[in-house]
């Protein structure tokens, strides 16, 4: 029995090993993701990114050692200040400039006084963090004896009040931690930005695919074997439990490798409070790592056999990730919508989506409402997931699946009863470019792509940009006289410093200066105008549209039984027209999701105001009377009008079959536009 | 009910495909016989409005079809020859596909009937890319039969099909030609020697004969010999004489026979179609 135990596990290695490849893929890929998140890390409030990783790593390098690391930084701080007060005119400018720009000293790390100045003031906001944590846990102690106090927590429910105790409790025992000053990016890196762990359940369905459902058809065969599926799924169980070890073991040390090149882990055994103020557990950076490693495989290890069992109840891949994104969807929706402290937070908290963010459950603080008793979710989460595990496994091993079962639960079960469909030609047309031949993936891939290129790359705002936001904001309030006044004031303090105040006022008065030249303008800040018309940011978003609606079209016009359409009453005319139709709206929702992000981008980053202002405001447009967003409108309606003729020339490019039209339109519409570029 | 087709001539080039071809059906099965290349499909390409003819009509109880457009499109069920269809689809989901193709408004009564007719019920839901051969033809013989058609023309219906397919097939359009004209094309004489009313036999685009089977078989008879010859003999009468079967019997061998003078030794027996299509088409 054991021998032939050891035979069946073999085989299934055997069979199911190139799946661990996916492994290696993700080991690729997320490094390339983690660092892509953390593009945002040291942005200040406004969005302006300041100084980069490779400067972050220099200083602590540098200065990491150092015992009087506090006042160092504070001396760097005010002598680097005090250069940028210097260039905006607090101080005679003439030499000032020469020397803002020839003493290197003081851009020591990052070669430039403004980023210098933020990584500086990042660094002096976590020392003083980590210095006054004692500060922090009183305060968490006073909240607790103000709430008791008769607030409406201990009037409304039992459970407001006790999580209150609960939390001072839990917070007094860290009184006796002391968190120290260190490369703290690294580990916070680890513990949040990019969810690596949806990396991770994408490796397990493909994993399970390969496991449990590509081997569906010989089920049949297995189950008249001498050993039958009971061996064959303890084996498989096995290997699912291998497999999330692996990939828990593989992230974990991808993203401690990434941190530790990107920013530095600085020393494992201090406190983790040393990065995360509120973490409430007493324990060291080192040990929430290895903790993480821990819950991120008990995560997987449930995820695994859930998917184990979806398996065996579906019949494709589709169905699998249907499902599979159903329990997700539901889990995500539950978080999203259940409050924090509301009765029903068992809800949010134990469900798959918090399966999939073990990182939080470490570093932050948080109380299930169990019948009006807060819980302790970590202890909850362990628990439910080794109960969850256990359960599935034996559900799993207990219960072999009969073929007969498992066609009964598809998804898209082939035998039933007579369905009607519809008559209309453009809902068939639809069903067809959508479903039949894929569309719906097809665009959503493309919002994906979208909204990684949305969420990843960010444009970086220049300290000047922003000045000249504030300034133009400032004189659209004033009277022209007014304007005029304080503008020759500002260059007379200003001169030619090259202070991002300064420039931007130098921006302003030449702005003032065009805008005499013209009839009609006004004082517009034109950045987001220009950033949604911009040739550049838009040619990305061109090339992947076409891309999409040459693809588009060769779906709708694929037709192999012209002869037969031609004979119906309706005919080949009827056919070509809604076809068409159909094209049309792909396309239009292709348009959207190409353009969507640049222009959300215009109005989040910058804004679109002044919009009935006339375009000659901005010099870009000069001699154009059209307001603004006449101006906009055209940008975009011509874009629309080439989707559609491209849709339509694709469409009858494409007669002569697929591979010409896609060949030639690539050829045509795409080359073009990267060639531009 | 009634269709004629008068002069029908059409060329690709220099190639003569269809050369004033006549003929006139009423109600029953229709087979127009030839081999292939014979210009079946270049017939039916025109009747079906797929293909302009260069000269000749057709017409519908006396109007020109053209001229009839979709109206004449409306009466017309047509099943082309070897038909790649959408694969993603469903048997139903097609069905409903033409069905809004032909324009009508409630055809669920009539899907769910033809289903059942062409033997589709079990596989109803199934992808057309799923389907064999043989289904794939019973969802072409389906759809034509869609909205009731008057006129229905079937292009090889049989083409690639197993004989148990070709049987079940068969007795479906003896049933639907009861009171429809019903026009087929195809090369297998034994396909419609037991269903067709009146056959038109072609050739390289001129219609060579055409008759009730009756009327037919009534030409060929004291035509078809049956002769029974040594091995050696075989050879020297097949130089001679248009041998359309060769049995080996307990006396012999026997060799059928189709010549107009009789044939030394020979026995008229009764002729088939077959015979007159070797007869007639036989010498190319
Ligand atoms: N589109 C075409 N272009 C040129 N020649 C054609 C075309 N279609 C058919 N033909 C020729 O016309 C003749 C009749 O063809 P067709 O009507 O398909 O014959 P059948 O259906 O009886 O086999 C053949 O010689 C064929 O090669
Ligand atoms: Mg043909």
């Amino acid at each position: 029995m054991m021998r032939e135990y050891i035979d069946v596990l073999i085989a299934e290695w055997k069979r199911v090993r190139v799946a661990f490849a996916v492994i290696v893929i993700l080991a690729v890929v997320a490094p390339v993701l983690l660092i892509l998140g953390e593009q945002s890390r040291f942005d200040d409030d406004w969005g302006r990114g300041g100084f980069t990783a490779a400067s972050y790593r220099a200083a602590w390098r540098e200065i990491g050692d150092d015992p009087n690391i506090g006042e160092t930084l504070q001396r760097r701080y005010d002598a680097v200040s005090a250069r940028i007060w210097a260039g905006w005119g607090w101080v005679g400018e003439d030499d000032d400039r020469q020397l803002v720009y020839e003493e290197w000293e003081l851009t020591h790390f990052t070669g430039e006084l403004f980023a210098e100045q933020q990584l500086l003031r990042f660094l002096l906001r976590q020392l003083d963090e980590v210095n006054t944590y004692s500060d922090f846990l009183d305060r968490v102690q006073e909240r607790a004896e103000n709430l008791q106090a008769g607030s409406i927590f201990g009037i409304e429910d039992g459970f407001g009040l006790r999580n209150v105790q609960r939390t001072a409790e839990d917070f007094a025992r860290l009184y006796q931690v002391t968190p120290t000053f260190d490369v703290a990016s690294g580990a916070q890196m680890i513990f949040g930005g990019f969810g690596v762990d949806w990396l991770g359940l994408i490796g397990l369905v493909v994993f399970m695919a390969v496991l449990v459902l590509s081997e569906k058809p010989s089920a049949k065969l297995l189950n008249s074997a001498k050993l039958g599926q009971r061996t064959l799924t303890v084996a498989k169980v096995k290997l699912t439990a291998f497999f999330a070890l692996l990939l828990s073991a593989t992230l974990t040390l991808v993203a401690i490798g990434t941190a530790s090149i990107h920013y530095g882990l600085g020393d494992l055994s201090r406190p983790i409070q040393s990065v995360f103020l509120g973490a409430p557990y007493i324990i060291s950076v080192g040990g929430t790592i290895l903790g993480l490693f821990a819950l991120r495989f008990g995560a997987y290890l449930c995820w695994g056999l859930l998917l184990f069992f979806i398996c065996r109840k579906v019949k494709n891949v589709g169905s699998l990730v249907a499902i599979a994104s159903l329990f997700l969807a539901t889990g995500t929706l539950l978080h999203a919508a259940i409050a924090s402290y509301s009765y029903l937070n068992i809800f949010k908290y134990v469900n798959p989506y918090t399966l999939l963010s073990p990182t939080n459950l470490l570093v932050s603080y948080v109380n299930l409402n169990l019948f009006g008793q807060p819980v302790n979710l970590l202890a909850s989460m362990v628990g439910t997931m080794a109960v969850l595990a256990v359960l599935l496994a034996i559900l799993l091993v207990a219960k072999p699946v009969s073929e007969a079962k498992s066609v009964k639960f598809a998804l898209f079960s082939s035998k039933s009863k007579p369905r009607k469909f519809s008559t209309r030609l453009f809902i068939h047309e639809n069903w067809r470019l959508y479903i039949g031949a894929g569309a719906v993936v097809l665009l959503c891939g493309m919002m994906l792509v979208q909204g990684a290129r949305f969420h990843y790359i960010r444009p970086r705002i220049a300290p000047e940009e922003g000045e000249f936001r504030a300034v133009v904001a400032y004189a659209q309030g004033l009277e022209t006289e007014e304007r005029q006044e304080w503008v020759a004031q500002e260059l007379e303090l200003h001169g030619y410093s090259h202070s991002p105040r300064a420039v931007a006022i130098r921006r302003l008065a030449e702005r003032l200066a065009y805008l005499d030249t013209q009839d009609g303008g006004e004082l517009v800040y034109e950045t987001g105008w220009l950033f949604a018309m911009d040739e550049g940011e838009n040619l990305v978003n061109a090339v992947i549209l076409a891309m999409v609606l040459i693809l588009l079209a060769i779906a709708v016009r694929e037709q192999t039984f012209v002869a037969l359409v031609r004979s119906t009453k309706h005919g080949q005319v009827r056919l070509t027209r809604t076809k068409l139709l159909t094209l049309f709206g792909a396309g239009s929702i292709a348009y959207v999701i190409a353009f969507a992000p640049t222009l959300w981008r215009a109005v989040q980053l910058f804004g679109l105001d002044s919009w009935s202002a006339a375009a000659l405001s901005i010099p870009e447009f000069a001699g154009n009377a059209m307001p603004l967003w006449a101006v906009l409108a055209v940008f975009y309606a011509v874009r629309l009008v080439a989707v559609y003729a491209i849709c339509g020339l694709v469409y009858a490019i494409s007669k002569r079959g697929a591979v010409f039209g896609l060949v030639v339109s690539v050829g045509v519409f795409v080359l073009p536009l990267v060639l531009l570029g | 009910m009634k269709l004629e087709i008068t002069g029908l001539t059409k060329n690709y080039g220099t190639l003569r495909a269809l050369d004033g071809f006549c003929f006139t059906a009423e109600c029953g099965v229709y087979a127009i016989l030839g081999p292939n290349g014979a210009g079946k499909s270049t017939l039916i390409n025109i009747i079906t409005q797929n293909l302009a003819a260069d000269s000749g009509k057709v017409l519908w109880d006396g109007a020109e079809a053209a001229s009839l457009g979709g109206a004449f499109r409306e009466i017309l069920g047509y099943m082309p020859q070897q038909q790649q269809m959408y694969p993603r689809f469903s048997v139903e989901r097609f069905l409903y596909y033409i069905a809004a193709l032909k324009g009508l408004e409630k055809p669920e009564g009539q899907i769910n009937q033809l289903i059942e007719l062409c033997n589709l019920g079990e596989h109803r839901k199934k992808r057309l890319g799923a389907l064999s051969g043989g289904m794939k033809q019973r969802v072409l013989i389906a759809q034509a039969l869609l909205g009731d058609p008057k006129l229905v023309i079937l292009d090889e219906p049989t083409a690639g099909l197993d004989p148990k397919e070709r049987v079940r097939i068969r007795n479906l359009i003896a049933k639907v030609g009861l009171n429809r004209i019903v026009l087929i094309a195809t090369h297998i004489v034994s396909d419609v020697e037991l269903i067709a009313q009146q056959v038109l036999f072609m050739n390289k685009g001129v219609l060579v004969e055409s008759g009730g089977v009756e009327e037919l078989y009534a030409k060929m008879e004291g035509l078809v010999w049956d002769v029974v010859v040594r091995g050696e003999q075989v050879e020297a009468m097949s130089q001679c004489h248009r041998v359309v079967n060769i049995t080996q019997q307990k006396d012999g061998i026997h060799l059928r026979i189709v010549s107009d003078s009789p044939v030394e030794g020979g026995v008229a027996v009764a002729p088939c179609l077959e015979d007159m299509y070797l007869y007639l088409l036989g010498d190319i």
